[in-house]
């Protein structure tokens, strides 16, 4: 998320394309954070130590089979 | 993009394949339109051992819209105040006698492919002269946005707006499957992003009433391996749980703001066809009375004729999972994604034509 | 991969001429196959090349024409008179030619504004003055208002063929690789952007440029050059799959290996259309022997890449290998994503 706008909206940057998107399903993010945006709306927060433990879970399962 | 390049890490996919085993064939359900196209996309598939076998569910919401109900949109495009706004992937789809809106569109309507349904909003707001419909198509990740426009048409009086409402629900065309005699289903791959607005909860009766565990999975390749691998653990260890593997944007409650806005624009519709699948009761969504000055069905007369599939079609029999695109006698022949006899083929989601665009014959 | 579903072609007559039919893609092809060929039929234009090759007094020429009916005129990176010239000298230039002179027609509706028309042909003579080509004649018409949508143009050129090199698809052998003057997508995309429907901010421009320096420079390798084509509408796909049916051979890419600028992939993600397929404007298409393609790579310059190579099959593909290991057909382009983008 680059910025809120006015009017419940907010500008969003998709790995070099912006656009505005609707945030009236999540008021509570702030510039920085990172959404999922579905048709013009953003419909979660990425939860960063939901993120991390995935990737430690993952990193597990490759130690367990370079160990194998 | 951050968090996207270790879920499809090499190392990563060939670690969790490696570690998938069951001791008996066993059949898991991935419902998710996106979760077929990035299973065939990536051949996660031909990664897994034979025993365990993948089929693919009713998850795309263009595939399961009947043929008549085609023809209805279409028959609202032709008119000459119309301008008719939809996704992309619908404007192929076939209908009945009247065909698709791309080829009404090469007719002379005016058809108009958005991004969202606020950019069709924005059209009727700068062309008030017409009429502009949106097709409401989609599941419960894109209802919200079609709710939330329709508050937004209400809030500004926006009277040339109007929208085809043709959302349908997850779960109760996951209880139909369940229902269905000849199902042999064992598990389930739960749907991404439906989950991030619905939760995990409507999932629960799967395992409490039906005894299949259900695992909600991301797209990556890593995510759905490690879905597979939750789904095996617990048919293992006897257990039928709904568990997240898609924690960084799915919470078991959802989201509240969607939930409250399908809430007040949508009632569920006392049944609704879905094709290939009949009939299913409280299925689908339609415009609360109170928003009912921007229902299409409302403004416009539509002959809402009920129309068989072609005989050669086996869509149904796909998005049951009882047979695999290949099985079907006109797949790759009469049925192409250029000309296609059932929806399954058009979709980009469609089993069908993930199948046929990976010549996927076995 | 498991198993390979042979596709029969479908012969299907549609009875009007739709959008689908100037994308590029396979209705294009059944078009031009099942209604112009058969009613021109002759043999300069069965090969049904980007040019024809035509020989005069031992003289051997290359001769070419293409229309421009590019929505909207002007566009980030380019216009229409600089596409109109830019597009017939890379015909010409990826038949192995050098262009000498062009024509152009130029159809325009009534009431187009004249400072206009005279800016668009200013981008064209300073496009011809960069390709080093004279815009040698022409002709004008004018249209009533409702029709042409502005501006038309129609473009000729011919070109004196190098002698070094003899490209045919059918001299491609497998083990042949196959190169991409730089990054894909980004005409599309810029246009794309001019219509404005989008509401996505991307600074990305049309690449419209004329190739013919590179493939002179390519022309110096000779035999081991086998074949060249500029993707225009289709996309990248559109023209391997050319490549694929011409040669009777598969070319296998790694998807990894194509050059997609970051925002122009993330543009084309969010729109759900594959890069694949959206029209480029200044790249080309290489297929040279496998001993000299790190000298193609040097003669393209920076951002060029080889994206796959050509092996022997009995059912001619375009397959894209993905990192895990798996490979997915990419056919030609089905319906029209993208209508009147050059």
């Amino acid at each position: 998320m680059l910025e809120r706008l006015p009017d419940g909206l907010a500008r969003v940057d998709f790995g070099g394309v912006r656009r505005s998107v609707s945030v009236a399903f999540t008021p509570e993010a702030q510039q920085g954070d990172w959404v999922l945006v579905h048709v013009g709306f953003a419909l979660a927060m990425l939860d960063e130590e939901e993120a991390q433990a995935t990737l430690r879970l993952l990193g597990e399962a490759i130690d367990a089979e370079l160990s194998a | 993009m951050r968090y996207l390049d270790e879920y499809r890490s090499p190392l990563a996919v060939a670690a969790l394949a490696a570690g998938l085993h069951a001791d008996r064939h066993v059949k898991l359900m991935e419902v998710c339109g996106g979760h077929t196209h990035a299973i065939y996309r990536h051949g996660i598939d031909t990664l897994l051992p034979g025993e365990i076998e993948l089929v693919h569910g009713p998850g795309c919401p263009v595939c399961v819209i009947p043929m008549g109900r085609i023809d209805d949109a279409v028959s609202i495009a032709e008119r000459p105040e119309v301008i008719f706004t939809s996704f992309g992937d619908m404007l192929r789809v076939p209908g009945g006698r009247r065909r698709s809106l791309l080829e009404a569109k090469a007719r002379g309507a005016d058809v108009r492919i958005v991004y969202s349904p606020l950019d069709a909003l924005a059209i009727a707001r700068e062309n008030a002269d017409r009429e502009v419909v949106f097709f409401g198509v989609g599941f419960e990740t894109t209802a919200p946005a079609v709710a939330l426009t329709l508050q937004r048409a209400r809030e500004l009086d926006v009277r040339n707006f109007s929208v085809f409402c043709n959302h349908v629900l997850v779960a109760p065309a996951l209880r139909a499957i369940l229902d269905s005699p000849d199902t042999e289903i064992d598990g389930f791959i739960g749907p991404g992003h439906v989950s991030t607005v619905i939760g995990t909860r409507p999932y629960e009766f799967i395992c409490s009433e039906y005894g299949r565990p259900v695992v909600v999975s991301g797209f990556e390749p890593t995510d759905i391996l490690q879905a597979v691998a939750g789904l095996l653990a617990q048919l293992r260890e006897g257990r039928a749980e709904v568990e997240n593997e898609y924690g960084r944007v799915v919470r078991r409650k959802g989201n509240p703001a969607a939930l409250a806005a399908l809430e007040e624009v949508f009632t569920v519709r006392d049944d609704f066809e879905w094709r290939g699948l009949g009939a299913i009761p409280r299925s689908a969504y339609r415009i609360a009375d109170a928003f009912g000055a921007w229902d299409a069905e409302n403004r416009f007369e539509v002959p809402g004729a009920r129309i068989e599939d072609p005989k050669a079609c086996r869509c149904g029999d796909v998005l049951r999972g009882m047979a695999k695109p290949y099985e079907c006698r006109v797949f790759g022949t009469a049925c192409t994604p250029e000309k296609p006899l059932g929806t399954c083929m058009v979709s980009s989601e469609g089993a069908c034509a993930a199948y046929y665009a990976y010549r996927r014959v076995a | 991969m498991r198993g390979v579903l042979r596709v029969p072609e479908s012969r299907v007559s549609d009875d009007v001429v739709t959008l689908a039919h100037g994308a590029g893609g396979k209705a294009s092809r059944r078009l031009v196959e099942e209604l112009f060929l058969p009613e021109l039929r002759n043999p300069l234009l069965e090969p049904l090349g980007d040019s024809a090759l035509v020989s005069a007094n031992g003289t051997r020429l290359a001769l070419t024409t293409d229309s421009y009916v590019v929505r909207p005129l002007v566009f980030p990176g380019g216009d229409i008179g600089e596409l109109a010239v830019n597009g017939t000298v890379n015909d010409l230039a990826v038949s192995g030619a050098t262009p000498i002179a062009l024509t152009a027609g130029f159809v325009i509706e009534e009431g187009f504004p004249l400072d206009d028309l005279r800016s668009l042909t200013r981008s064209a003579a300073r496009a011809a003055a960069a390709a080093g080509v004279a815009i040698a004649a022409g002709d004008t018409k004018v249209v009533e208002r409702g029709a042409a949508d502005g501006l038309y143009i129609t473009t000729s050129g011919i070109g004196l063929l190098d002698p070094r090199v003899r490209l045919d698809a059918a001299r491609v052998v497998p083990g042949d690789r196959v190169l991409v003057s730089g990054g894909i997508a980004e005409h599309g995309i810029a246009v794309m952007i001019a219509r404005g429907n989008l509401a996505l901010e991307l600074d990305v421009e049309s690449d419209t440029a004329p190739v013919h320096r590179l493939t002179a420079a390519l022309c110096a390798l000779g035999d081991d050059l086998r074949w060249m084509r500029d993707p225009t509408r289709g996309g990248l796909a559109t023209t391997l799959n050319e490549l694929a049916a011409g040669a009777r051979a598969s070319v296998v890419l790694q998807e990894e290996a194509i050059p997609v600028r970051d925002d122009v992939r993330a543009a084309c993600e969010l729109l759900g259309i594959d890069p694949l397929y959206v029209a480029n404007e200044g790249k080309l298409v290489a297929v040279v022997a496998a001993r000299a393609a790190e000298a193609a790579l040097v003669a393209l310059g920076e951002g060029a890449a080889i994206v796959g190579e050509m092996r022997a099959d009995d059912l001619p593909l375009v397959l894209a290998e993905t990192p895990f290991g798996g490979a997915r057909i990419v056919d030609m382009l089905v319906g029209d994503p993208l209508p009147r983008i050059c």
